[in-house]
């Protein structure tokens, strides 16, 4: 049996709780409720080795990402970048606070989500934007809660990173 | 070898090595050479080369003499001080094991000083609950505050979790029997959170430790150490030591798993085996129930009361025999008891006996059952107190029925009748007896003693001559019988005072002529009505026989037929 820690940071409304309550439970809502300090959900989750269960932090999001403390991000094996991407200064903080996550958990894997996918007509994200971030080497993918878009997915992938990252050492 | 071929050896071998060092410094290439030039300016480099056998060099030159540890000491004090500066945690995590141990016991210490404060507060309480308590504590050793605390406090474990400290991960947890299945891996992450959190927001210390998080009546008490933390979830209230057994948890935890928990990679299979340190922390204290009653301590009591009931009246009895029969003995003629003292199982009466003073054991309070536990210490005296004085006096004098004894101030007073022969030969050895100087006789009838000689035939000269059918006396006859009958109350005096039985047979003679039962019935009907005229005259009924004796003439030489005669006979010896 593994157990990892995950961290969903990101700036405020930009669906972390709304990506985490879809994993988890296969749920939606339109309501907004801000969340306060920290929520923490699990899942479990199999691989083709691995039984893995997540312990999943959902952190609040705040506009100044210097408020996020670092402390809530020890002992993350990995964590997700969200950003909303109807409002493009999103992913400017999600950079900030990645500098923050690489340095404390020590270059965990991380996967950067561009969520909300179904408001194409709000849609502020252009193409060159996210190849410019993939070719920093990040991983970059397009979600949406609300209509289940590549959600499974990027837990799925985030997962299988931390595993290898785990195992590499070790072989 | 001899020593000193040993150190001729040792010198050869050094210029041996010398030489051959020198062969091989000659033989030195260019490159080799440079290094060592560089070596010797560079400081760095040099320090870097000599660095791996220093160690070595400075145990040999300590062995040798020519370095003290003591100048060297100040230096790696120094040294260490720095190193712990840089990084107090890492000496913190080492140390964790070694000095938990040491930071329990003076917990504990501090705890005993609590319960020791608790103690002045609460020994004063009494009630019949905690009697029992006490009692309790008489009967298992511990002190009554521990009982009292353990009594007290209510509180009941459900859970025990291992939580790996960074990651908020958890490890391992361990349930009570009937507790709940919690979201043990939720709880671990979220208490981790809440730490983060609290110190987040309270505290900018990086190790400010959450210890107590409570929830109603719930706490959740967490022990810290420096990769996992055990949270156990607690139901009431736990008295003081219980973080001992967390901390004594946590530290077993470490001290098994010091890698594991160090290299952790989320894999919690390795702290399955940690249980049986979780499982110590799964503990739980009821209170008796208001209602239940701690009924082998009421049985004990009451069999205590019982005992000590019993041995008590044992004892209350034992000592109510041994005092009336000191009493007694006290009261007997000749016997000053002093006094009575217990030791061990016995009672030891002291005082004085006289050595002529009557047998204790006739006693009837001697006869109890355990005189084996009376030891009698008694120093034979003569008394001269008046009792045993007249116990004196009647053994030597024997005085008889009629004569009483008295004694006054040294003097022997007798009293009543008593014959010439004992006042002539008994009454004299009064001098022998101690304590009389006198006697007085002023109020004793001395008699001369009846004589048989003379009082026998006064009786037997009587005889009744009566016609036949005819009982009643006539007035001669009449005369006769006060005769007689004054003559056999003389007989009764000599038997009273020389302690005799003589009696009178009443008879009367009958023939064998004619019918002789006839006869016979005509006999025992006439003795039987003169002996009843004879007691009613006032003689004893022991002192008069009736009988009828046959004679073979028609008339006998000693009276006719139908004649009443008396003849005197000793009833005590022939019959
Ligand atoms: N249309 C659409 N709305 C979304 C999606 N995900 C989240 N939302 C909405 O966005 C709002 C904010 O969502 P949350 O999940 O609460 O955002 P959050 O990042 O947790 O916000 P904070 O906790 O305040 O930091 C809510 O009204 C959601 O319904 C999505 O994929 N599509
Ligand atoms: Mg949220």
């Amino acid at each position: 049996m593994i157990k990892k820690k995950v961290v969903m940071l990101g700036a405020f409304a930009v669906g972390k709780t709304s990506l985490v309550q879809r994993f988890v439970h296969s749920i939606f809502s339109d309501k907004y409720l801000t969340t306060i300090g920290v929520k923490i959900d699990q899942k479990q989750i199999s691989l083709k080795d691995h039984d893995v269960t997540l312990m999943l932090w959902d952190l609040y999001g705040e506009d100044d990402f210097m408020k996020v403390k670092s402390n809530y991000l020890m002992g993350s094996s990995g964590y997700f970048l969200v950003a909303d991407g109807t409002r493009s200064e999103t992913i400017e903080v999600a950079e900030k606070l990645h500098d923050m996550a690489a340095v404390v958990t020590n270059n965990a894997p991380f996967i950067l989500l561009i969520n909300k996918s179904d408001l194409t007509d709000l849609w502020e994200v252009s193409e060159e934007r996210l190849n410019g971030l993939r070719n920093k080497g990040w991983n970059v993918i397009v979600t949406s809660a609300r209509n289940n878009q590549n959600v499974d997915d990027a837990f799925y992938a985030l997962t299988e990173q931390m595993i290898g990252q785990q195992t590499r050492p070790l072989s | 070898m001899t020593e000193q071929q040993g150190e001729a050896y040792q010198g050869m071998l050094s210029q041996a090595q010398l030489n051959e060092l020198r062969n091989l410094l000659v033989g030195l290439s260019n490159e080799e050479l440079k290094r060592l030039q560089t070596l010797l300016r560079d400081p760095h480099e040099f320090a870097g080369e000599i660095s791996p056998i220093l160690p070595a060099a400075i145990r040999k030159m300590v062995e040798r003499g020519q370095l003290s540890l003591n100048s060297v000491l100040p230096m790696i004090e120094e040294a260490l001080h720095q190193g712990i500066q840089k990084n107090p945690q890492r000496l913190a995590d080492i140390l964790f094991p070694v000095m938990g141990p040491a930071i329990r016991k003076a917990v504990s210490e501090d705890l005993k000083r609590l319960i020791q404060t608790a103690n002045a507060g609460l020994e004063q309480g009494f009630s019949p609950k905690r009697l029992g308590w006490r009692l309790q504590a008489l009967f298992t050793g511990k002190s009554y505050t521990e009982i009292l605390l353990a009594k007290t406090y209510i509180f009941h474990v459900s859970h025990v979790m291992l939580i790996h400290r960074q990651t908020g991960l958890l490890l391992h947890q361990e349930k009570a029997d009937k507790a709940v299945d919690l979201e043990a891996d939720m709880i671990s992450s979220m208490l981790t959170a809440i730490r983060d959190f609290v110190s987040d927001s309270f505290n900018q210390m990086e190790h400010a430790s959450l210890d107590q998080i409570q929830v109603g009546d719930m706490t959740i008490l967490i022990e810290q150490g420096p990769f996992a933390i055990v949270a156990a979830v607690i139901k009431g209230m736990p008295p003081a030591d219980y973080r001992v057994s967390l901390m004594e948890a946590i530290e077993a935890v470490h001290f098994n798993h010091a890698l594991d928990l160090e290299n952790f990679d989320g894999n919690v299979l390795v702290y399955e085996n940690t249980g049986k340190f979780l499982k110590t922390c799964l503990v739980s204290y009821r209170k008796q129930g208001e209602g239940s009653k701690p009924w082998p301590l009421i049985i004990i009591l009451i069999i205590i009361l019982l005992a000590i009931g019993w041995f008590g009246f044992q004892r209350y009895s034992l000592n109510k025999r041994i005092n009336r029969f000191t009493e007694q003995l006290d009261a007997l003629p000749g016997y000053h008891i002093n006094d009575i003292q217990r030791s061990g199982r016995f009672f030891v009466i002291r005082g004085f006996k006289d050595y002529e003073a009557p047998e204790y054991k006739q006693l009837e309070s001697w006869k109890i059952h355990d005189t084996g536990r009376i030891q009698l210490r008694l120093d034979p005296i003569i008394s001269l107190e008046p009792a045993m004085i007249l116990y004196r006096a009647e053994k030597i004098l024997q005085p008889l029925s009629s004569t009483s004894l008295d004694y006054q101030n040294g003097t022997l007073i007798l009293k009543g009748t008593a014959n010439k022969t004992w006042f002539e030969e008994n009454l004299p050895a009064w001098t022998s007896i101690p304590g009389v100087n006198d006697i007085d006789t002023r109020e004793l009838n001395v008699k001369s003693p009846p004589d048989l000689s003379w009082i026998i035939p006064a009786i037997e000269r009587h005889q009744f001559a009566f016609d036949v059918n005819i009982t009643t006396l006539d007035s001669v006859q009449q005369r006769q019988f006060d005769s007689l009958v004054a003559a056999a109350v003389l007989l009764t005096d000599y038997n009273a005072q020389y302690g005799k039985k003589m009696a009178i047979f009443v008879q009367v003679y009958t023939n064998r002529y004619g019918n002789i039962e006839a006869n016979i019935r005509k006999a025992t009907e006439r003795v039987d009505a003169f002996v009843s005229k004879l007691k009613e005259a006032g003689l004893p009924d022991d002192l008069l026989e009736g009988r009828v004796l046959f004679t073979d003439e028609p008339s006998s030489s000693r009276g006719q037929v139908r004649t009443v005669t008396f003849n005197v006979f000793n009833s005590a010896e022939d019959r």
